[in-house]
């Protein structure tokens, strides 16, 4: 069973064609890894999945239902949720309040939404001696696993992560990783956007290359082992 | 959640609090008896005029972020709407205020639905039209009076009493003023108020969690629609006459200009500013020509001295965590463990 199901993704923004005619599958409780160079259209893709970019066309089905005209929010009451680029947390709200407004579709359920906050400390125990300190006080590493944090309050299907490693040091990132390598093994499936591709290739199960808007290798990342084939697929048959 | 488990952890740093503002509202409604004088009461009532008209408009700047500037049409809408009812068509004036909900509502899903979809910046440019176009109509149109406005407007009559005295408007609007408090106060702490507060942090990241914000940001702005139209259905009866030059942009920045300096987002810092604006222009009367420039200045210095406001929505936090301490409460003084999630 295919989690996600993307084809003919097209993203425009005025004259500009950011991605054209995409088409990728995530299947259930896989980790797929969608890697290129910086501008290649990777943050534009995760941003039309979740309907946050209007400018889009192609196809998008969840588990096999066609959910190509829902907005961003029906996405996330089904179980799409979108970890943004430059983790994105409400600086002036504690880390409590982040949560909580992560798990804002189960506001009136204060059991369920318990029960998040717990799982979700239970991954990140750094966050729970920080839960009253205001968000933009948290270092980077930590805004990180809040904003992760905040995207598991809702307990999703489908967690879309925009370069979770952006601007971290290598320590934090380990840590960042193996998290969630753990809430992929919890069944949650995930796709992962990384300009780091040695990062990714060590923890997807499947990689799709993007450059200049246009899938252009994909496989599982044995297939990528070789420097050689990572930097073609990169920079294109002519540069190397 | 948050809000319940605060009530439970500090009931009597919380309870002193409840006392303090019940005396405060006891001794403002007793000024009148205390010193009955005429230009005394007028100022209190305007100013309680802008105090309401700064409640509504947080809601809308302070707790959702949207720049509205055409938020004295708002007012215009229910002072004229109830105006023209109860001249025109001899309805009693409170009768007319269903009707200028409606009307609010109307004009705001006009102005708002289409205007919302878009990001906020395009709401101040919408915004402001719509306050132009508001004041010239009401300036150009033969019900709404042209340029001499409408007046002879009838007295509120409430469970059969006249209202005929300055001195019961005073009473009116305070309660006005006291029942609007309230009411942000609560929806400030509900679900709408939370996803209030997300859009305006970060409209994206909010819209990532599952809010949706389109409809929250119309609920925002419906709200501050009714709330300034009833302000100008008492306003009127209050002032018996109405003319286009009382609804125009000066008004729209004056409310602006009483949340920013009052402290965006807190119910405290709107009374604050609200009296400010209507109080400081006043207490510079007899400088004449120089007042305006002076209370410029004034705002300046604020904005400079206390960019958050007067009363900013923070330092709320901050004094009730010394409530906290002094009360010897755990509060959330700093070092207090968390409290339980949803419980």
């Amino acid at each position: 069973m295919n989690a996600l199901e993307v084809s003919g993704l097209t993203v425009r923004y005025g004259p500009v064609v950011a991605v054209d005619g995409l088409s990728l599958v995530a299947p259930s409780h896989s980790m797929v890894a969608l890697l290129g160079a910086n501008g290649a259209g990777k943050t534009s893709t995760l941003r039309a999945i979740s309907a946050l970019e209007r400018g889009r066309s192609g196809t998008l089905r969840l588990y096999g239902e066609d959910v190509t005209r829902l907005k961003a929010h029906e996405l996330v009451a089904r179980g799409l949720v979108h970890v943004p680029e430059r983790r994105r947390v409400f600086s002036t709200m504690t880390v409590r309040e982040n949560l909580e407004l992560g798990g804002y579709r189960y506001y009136r359920q204060s059991s369920e939404l318990r029960r998040q906050f717990e799982a979700t400390l239970d991954l990140f125990p750094r966050l729970r001696e920080r839960l009253t300190q205001t968000a933009g006080m948290l270092s980077g590493g930590e805004q990180q696993m809040l904003a992760i944090g905040r995207a598991l309050m809702s307990k999703p299907k489908v967690l879309m992560l925009d370069e979770p490693s952006l601007g971290l040091g290598p320590q934090i990132i380990q840590t960042i990783y193996k998290t969630l390598q753990a809430i992929s093994a919890q069944g949650t499936t995930v796709l992962l956007v990384e300009q780091n591709a040695h990062l990714a290739l060590r923890v997807a199960s499947h990689v799709y290359v993007l450059r200049a808007g246009h899938l252009v290798a994909e496989g599982p990342p044995s297939e990528f082992s070789q420097e050689a084939t990572l930097a073609q697929a990169y920079l294109g048959s002519d540069e190397t | 959640m948050i809000g319940q488990s605060v009530r439970r952890s500090r009931p009597k740093a919380l309870r002193y609090g409840w006392a303090g503002i019940l005396l405060a509202i006891v001794a403002v409604a007793l000024l009148p008896h205390v010193d009955p004088d005429p230009y005394l009461i007028s100022v209190a009532t305007l100013a309680f005029v802008y105090m309401g008209l700064a409640l509504g408009l947080n809601m809308v700047v302070g707790y959702a972020g949207l720049l509205d500037l055409g938020y004295a049409a708002f007012f215009a809408v229910g002072a004229y709407g109830s105006a023209i009812l109860a001249t025109t068509y001899h309805w009693p004036l409170l009768a007319t205020a269903p009707a200028v909900v409606l009307m609010a509502v109307v004009a705001a899903l006009i102005v708002g639905g289409p205007t919302l979809r878009l990001r906020s910046d395009y709401l101040a440019i919408v915004t402001l039209g719509f306050g132009e176009i508001t004041q010239i109509s009401a300036n150009n149109l033969q019900i709404t009076g042209g340029a001499t406005g409408i007046f002879d407007i009838p007295p509120l009559s409430l469970f059969g009493w006249q209202l005929l005295q300055p001195v019961d408007y005073y009473y009116v609007l305070l309660a006005m003023v006291v029942l609007y408090a309230l009411i942000t106060w609560r929806v400030r702490r509900s679900k709408i108020g939370r996803a209030w507060l997300a859009i305006r942090e970060d409209e994206d990241a909010a819209l990532a969690m599952g809010i949706n914000t389109v409809r929250y940001k119309i609920y925002a702005y419906v709200g501050g629609a009714v709330f300034a139209s009833l302000i100008g259905l008492v306003y009127g009866a209050a002032m018996t006459a109405i003319a286009p030059t009382s609804f125009g942009y000066p008004q729209s920045v004056l409310c602006i200009v009483a949340v920013l300096i009052g402290g965006m987002g807190s119910i405290p810092g709107m009374l604050v500013g609200g009296f400010l604006v209507e109080a400081v222009p006043e207490a510079l009367r007899n400088l004449a020509d120089f007042r305006l420039l002076l209370f410029g200045i004034v705002m300046v210095l604020v904005m400079i001295f206390r960019p958050q406001g007067v009363w900013p929505a923070r330092s709320m936090r901050w004094a009730r965590r010394l409530a906290g301490l002094a009360t010897g409460s755990p509060g959330d003084a700093p070092g207090a463990k968390p409290e339980d999630l949803g419980s």
